[in-house]
């Protein structure tokens, strides 16, 4: 594991937070429901950062995870990392979060999280930190202008972001001459957006759910992690590629990664292949 | 320039710059530093012995505890030429090239001296406390609707008007302590009941 077992965690401001995310997140986006953030600090520098809060859509997965009540999980919505941290920062990072959760935060009982197979990756840091995938479909969330900004699809159809809407609008107005309706009325559905050229990215979404609480049971089917190259959702900063071919490419590290996470964690998790840790994850 | 008793130069009431605190504990740590700076930089004063250029300096000088700094006198200003110096000596004209900063210069270094570095977040005054909401979810939720101010006006009417009954006095809440809520809600489930 080297100098990863070095790094320091500790909470730190929203702000802060932020101005890293948008600096070293893929998105370069922020999650307006992040209301935890984790630094990462190796050197006496903040080197990562972790958000987690509540899920956007909190009624529809609370019952992915059963029994659990309204504030008993926690999505981890960003996680970005810049290239100082060494191999493992990740999973490390993740491992001392969990520990600081089950201290200040007891009553969390469950991770979820995205990993988003358009543009970023599979999870491979999620299932080397222990996580079980649990839902792998086409994007139908991540929707891209004609000028190439990109969306989520709630923001475009939900009311609350107003602010990405505008942003939204911005675009609508820059890239389009056929989008009035939309900016006079906002867009109910996509359809107005794909009448205007809009298309969902390419690629899949991934669900993985992490149990800190292992009494508790995941009330829909754990996918193995082999279903992500059946379905050809393989992804690895940003290109596609599938867990066999990493695999085969790198298979020395993913038995160093398997090594660290028993380490760290005290028992066994399936465990991916790690092969570089300088990629954000995360939707 | 010549040097004189701090105790004779009178700090400038008008100065409209500020300084937070870990910034002056940084001035001053600069000055005790680095004393032969202020040699090559003196405080500015005019013929009164107030600041022109270098209030915070002047401030940080006491605190380090110097009882002689050097200043230079401007005695050749007038008062309204005194005034466009002390804004145009705190304007930073320059931008800075944050990358040269950064592959150049040893960042920490650079921070430590009061620069601030955007993106440069030092492992100091975070901790690993923290509190999260438990239990199930309040049973009370916010409602957002836009309204004419005409139709405002006539909510807040009847929701006033109502306030003022027994039929609200003695109202079941539910647990909601929302005097509003509760009186909007009276207003709706009685127009509710009429309407069965």
């Amino acid at each position: 594991m080297g100098r990863a077992k070095e790094i320091i965690v500790k909470v730190i401001p929203s702000k802060i937070a932020n101005d890293f995310v948008k600096k070293h997140h893929y998105s370069g986006k922020v999650v307006r429901n992040s209301s935890l953030h984790f630094g990462a600090f190796l050197d006496g520098k903040l080197h990562g950062v972790m958000s987690y809060g509540s899920p956007l859509d909190k009624r529809k997965v609370l019952p992915l995870v059963q029994p659990s009540l309204w504030n008993e999980m926690l999505e981890l919505n960003r996680m970005a990392f810049d290239d100082y941290l060494p191999k493992y920062s990740e999973s490390r990072c993740f491992s001392i979060s969990i520990k600081l959760l089950k201290k200040n935060a007891p009553h969390i009982k469950w991770i979820l999280s995205f990993s988003d197979g358009t543009q970023c990756g599979d999870g491979t840091i999620y299932r080397a930190s222990g996580f079980v995938l649990t839902g792998l479909n086409k994007n139908t969330q991540i929707w891209e202008a004609p000028s190439g900004e990109q969306f989520s699809r709630m923001s475009l159809t939900d009311g609350r972001s107003k602010q990405q809407q505008q942003q939204a609008k911005k675009v609508i107005s820059r890239t389009t001459t056929k989008g009035k309706h939309i900016l006079e009325n906002g867009g109910a559905s996509m359809k107005m957006y794909i009448n205007d050229g809009w298309k969902p990215k390419q690629g899949f979404q991934l669900r993985y759910i992490y149990l800190i609480d292992k009494t508790c049971k995941i009330s829909v089917p754990i996918l193995p992690f082999s279903k992500i190259d059946e379905m050809g959702a393989g992804m690895y900063k940003g290109k596609k590629i599938s867990l066999a071919e990493r695999q085969t490419s790198d298979s020395s590290i993913a038995a160093n990664a398997a090594d660290f996470q028993l380490a760290e964690e005290g028992q066994h998790h399936p465990i991916a292949q790690i092969n570089d840790t300088k990629t954000a994850y995360a939707i | 320039m010549e040097h004189t008793p701090i105790a004779l130069i009178k700090t400038n009431p008008d100065n409209p710059r500020l300084i937070k605190d870990e910034k002056f504990a940084k001035l001053v740590k600069s000055i005790k530093d680095f004393p032969e700076m202020l040699e090559l930089r003196p405080i500015v004063v005019n013929d009164q012995m107030v600041v022109l250029g270098g209030n915070m300096r002047l401030k940080a000088c006491k605190e380090a505890g110097l009882t002689e700094v050097p200043i230079i006198k401007a005695s050749s200003l007038t008062p309204e030429q005194q005034k466009e110096f002390i804004i145009k000596d705190n304007i930073g004209f320059g931008e800075w090239d944050w990358d040269i900063i950064a592959n150049e210069w040893d960042a920490e270094q650079v921070a430590d001296w009061g620069l601030d570095i955007p993106g440069f977040v030092k492992d100091e005054g975070f901790g690993t406390d923290f509190t999260l909401p438990d239990g199930d979810k309040a049973p009370f939720q916010q409602m957002t609707f836009t309204l004419a101010d005409e139709q405002a006006t006539v909510i807040k009417n009847a929701i006033d008007d109502i306030k003022g009954t027994d039929e609200y006095k003695y109202a079941e809440t539910m647990g909601n302590e929302n005097s509003n809520g509760n009186a909007l809600y009276l207003i709706v489930a009685s127009w509710a009941g009429q309407r069965k």
